[in-house]
């Protein structure tokens, strides 16, 4: 054998580059042709599997997403994923701890659980490690303190404002919300801010399947503390009162208006 | 009329491209040779010599670069003429799990046997090579020589008119070896074309009717082995027996008419000589 | 019709071969195993329901092995093959370079289909036991039973095979030009994460914020990664009374039979030009 030096002729450069063109053309065909029908069944089937968000995909990128894409063990991945934030979250380092979590909400964004207590940390726990770690209740500036806290509240409520957007069925998530707010400003401001809790609480009785305590919480909010709202919320309750099919759940609504929300004279 | 050649190439060159940068190397340079059908061909070479690539290209396993290779007429890339090949590859490896008659079974079934023959044509290549005793046990159990022998065995199954063995004595003890080369005369016999690539000059030398060596990509010669190996500037006397040959002898003998001179010859070197002659400073 | 009995041919050998490599028993005994396994390991979950969580096991085991099994054994049955030069010894036979590929594929994804149905044989065993258990506390408790649809799995289970099948499509056709076995192996992983991922291309291709340029390049990459997330709808089918519907369960299989055919086509059609 020996070595040619001279390069390839045009034609067979030509050649070359048409063996690949015409694979592309192939490939790009089938993609083409396939779509109408994985569009459609894509719509469908992304509505039932939960696929992770952009945003989620974004907050947890290279802390193991990657193996949540591989279709199945979700729900293992995230209660590993949990256990380790958990393991974080008793050593108090909060910026792992929350990314833990936040992984463990994105592979498995169904799970109230996790959910529920990552707002609970990062909105209770986290502005407590911060303060101590600052020099604890006693050296820290009330004013810093309070920064801190509404910082801590604000980042509690985005995670949730977050999932309701991915799941916008879920009355739950308005519901801590809205209890969130209420604890978290009475110990900020001396006081619930009870017209950003009730327009949570009513937010999750607009959903089938609110709890019969957001509906009775909603009324005594509005009732007791934001006269500006009576009105809207008479006027939501007494459409539930109409549309109420049983003697109990008429009974329910008609105490609330009755309680809560008589119209001035 | 004269006989189709089993196979016929004519100024077959094979290019590869190598490296990124799209470089030729070439494997096979204006190669031409004819095998005649019935013969027993030895295709020789060191290594690197583009034996192996002329071989795939007679197999329609690569596209020459040009010229053009015949195969009983036909050209070598139709699938159709390679139901008349049997080839065995240099070192074969075969589907270790099944057991040495699935394997040739198989092989008949890929080349077309009839379905109601398989098993009588299994029994024949089986029994050609010496593998009846060890059919029954799986490929991957057997050593290097049963390996080559139901490699010989799956290329003949089919009974092709031509058969391809690529160093098919590699491994094999020296009675397996002529055992192999009992078959190779016994498919001469049955008016079989074989080529046969080896290292074993003697066995080449023993088995074939003609040859062609080639070296870096070149044919170097082709031919029968006399038109090969006889040296035709000399000549050689054999004197009969008795006859005192001492150098005033030969004197005389050259002066006198009357010789008592049984043959003249040419003299005829072996074929491992011309190998190394012709070859190792090339 | 010789040239299909040369594929069945081609195919039952592979298939047959395959099947009797550990490497296949391995990854069914360990996928099987894990689903059995989960059984015990429900203790260990935070809020979903049991047969939630079992059944997450179940159909991460079958598509993470199965994956694993698709990559490797194509690789190893087709490449290898190749590489070995046991294929030399078939394709000198009356043989095609198109019937050899297809054959092997056609090997490879039947013994992928026998990996689905023990896997969801498996699978459904383990939710049945269970479903039963807590369909018994149900009944105590006066509350409605646990819902396990196993028309839904069997369906699942032929979705996955499909999903499989362009797996072990696209590991054809990077094997057809690879030099090297890690190159066909990693390649083919990296594209089966890529189509795990291509829904995320696809919602970038349509956003509103893209220029025109990067929509126009990630719309066109979109055509050339098939949906693999699109087959992951096991939760849905088992375990959700409302199931899929008819035609969505339809269009998924037509999306995937095209897919397969198309990387096959392209497998056969650099095999064609392959040196070997």
């Amino acid at each position: 054998m020996e070595n040619n030096p001279h390069s390839d002729s045009l034609l067979e450069k030509f050649r070359r580059t048409m063996k690949y063109a015409a694979a592309f053309a192939v490939i790009f065909a089938a993609g083409t042709l396939s779509a109408p029908l994985g569009d459609f069944a894509w719509t469908e089937a992304r509505e039932r599997i939960g696929t992770f968000s952009p945003k989620a995909l974004e907050r947890s990128a290279g802390t193991g997403v990657a193996l949540g894409t591989l279709g199945g063990f979700r729900t293992v991945l995230a209660d590993i994923a949990w256990l380790r934030g958990f393991h974080f979250w008793s050593e108090r380092d909060a910026p792992d701890c929350l990314k833990y979590c936040e992984l463990a909400m994105t592979l498995a964004p169904e799970q109230l659980f996790f959910l529920e207590n990552t707002a609970n940390y990062v909105a209770f726990e986290f502005p407590v490690w911060e303060i101590r770690k600052r020099g604890g209740f006693l050296r820290v500036p009330e004013s810093v303190q309070r920064e801190i806290q509404k910082k801590a509240l604000a980042d509690a409520l985005k995670i949730l404002d977050d999932a309701a957007e991915n799941n916008p069925d879920e009355p739950k998530i308005f519901v801590l919300a809205a209890q969130l707010i209420a604890i978290k400003t009475d110990r900020i401001y001396g006081a619930p801010d009870y017209a950003k809790s009730a327009e949570y609480y009513r937010r999750a009785c607009e959903l089938p399947g609110a709890p019969w305590f957001a509906f009775a919480t909603y009324a005594k909010f509005v009732g007791e503390h934001v006269p500006a709202e009576r009105a809207s919320a008479r006027a939501f309750l007494d459409k539930r009162l109409a549309a109420a099919k049983t003697p109990g759940q008429k009974r329910f609504f008609s105490e609330l208006l009755e309680e809560f929300l008589v119209p001035d004279s | 009329m004269k006989q189709i050649p089993a196979i016929e190439i004519e100024n077959l060159t094979k290019d590869f491209r190598v490296g990124i940068r799209g470089v030729k190397l070439r494997a096979a340079d204006n190669v031409s040779f004819r095998v005649e059908q019935g013969e027993v061909f030895g295709l020789l070479g060191p290594n690197g010599s583009g034996k192996s690539t002329t071989l795939k290209i007679i197999l329609g396993l690569l596209r020459p670069t040009s010229g053009s290779c015949r195969i009983f007429g036909k050209n070598s890339g139709d699938v159709a003429v390679r139901s008349r090949i049997g080839f065995l590859p240099e070192a074969p490896y075969f589907y270790g799990y099944l057991s040495g008659r699935e394997l040739v079974k198989y092989y008949a079934r890929m080349s077309g046997v009839p379905a109601g023959k398989i098993d009588e044509r299994t029994a024949d290549a089986l029994a050609l090579t010496g593998m009846t005793d060890a059919a029954s046990r799986r490929v991957k159990t057997y050593s290097k020589g049963m390996l080559q022998r139901i490699g010989v065995a799956q290329a003949i199954v089919h009974d092709p008119d031509l058969v391809i063995l690529d160093e098919p004595t590699a491994g094999i003890d020296p009675i397996g070896s002529a055992e192999i080369g009992d078959a190779i005369r016994a498919m001469k016999s049955r008016g079989k074309t074989v080529v046969l690539c080896s290292h074993l000059l003697g066995q080449i030398e023993e088995l074939c009717d003609r040859v062609a060596i080639m070296n870096r990509g070149k044919l170097v010669v082709a031919g029968t082995l006399d038109e090969v190996l006889t040296q035709r500037g000399k000549q050689l006397a054999v004197i009969g027996a008795g006859t005192p040959l001492t150098p005033d002898l030969v004197e005389k003998l050259r002066e006198r008419d009357g010789l008592n001179i049984e043959s003249v010859s040419h003299p005829r070197i072996s074929l491992e000589r011309y190998f190394l002659e012709n070859l190792k400073n090339k | 019709m010789f040239f299909l009995k040369k594929i069945f041919w081609i195919a039952r050998n592979t298939f047959t071969e395959a099947a009797r490599q550990k490497f296949f028993s391995f990854l069914l005994l360990l996928g099987a195993g894990l689903t059995a396994v989960s059984l015990s390991l429900t203790h260990f979950d935070f809020g979903d329901s049991e047969l939630k969580f079992i059944a997450d096991f179940g159909f991460g085991g079958i598509f993470l092995f199965g994956s694993v099994l698709a990559v490797v054994t194509t690789v190893q049955l087709f490449f290898t093959e190749i590489e070995n030069r046991t294929a030399l010894t078939m394709l000198a036979k009356p043989v095609r370079r198109g019937e050899f590929l297809f054959g092997k594929f056609l090997g490879v994804w039947c013994l992928l289909g026998v990996f689905v149905v023990l896997m969801c044989g498996v699978l459904a065993a383990v939710l049945a036991l269970r479903a039963g258990t807590l369909a018994e506390i149900a009944e105590a408790r006066s509350l409605p039973p646990p819902f396990v649809d196993f028309v839904g799995l069997a369906i699942f289970g032929v979705l996955q095979w499909v999903r499989l099948g362009i797996v072990a499509a696209m590991t054809i056709a990077v094997s057809s030009f690879a030099q090297t076995y890690l190159y066909a192996v990693v390649v083919s992983f990296v594209a089966l994460i890529i189509a795990q991922l291509q829904y995320v291309f696809a919602d970038f291709a349509s956003g509103e914020k893209v220029s025109f340029g990067v929509k126009a390049l990630t719309g066109t990459a979109t055509k050339l990664i098939p949906n693999l997330q699109l087959f992951n709808t096991g939760e849905a089918l088992v375990l959700d009374p409302a199931g899929l519907s008819a035609a969505t369960i339809m269009s998924a299989l037509g999306y995937g039979t095209i897919w397969i055919a198309a990387l096959v086509f392209v497998g056969m059609w650099f095999f064609r030009f392959r040196e070997i």
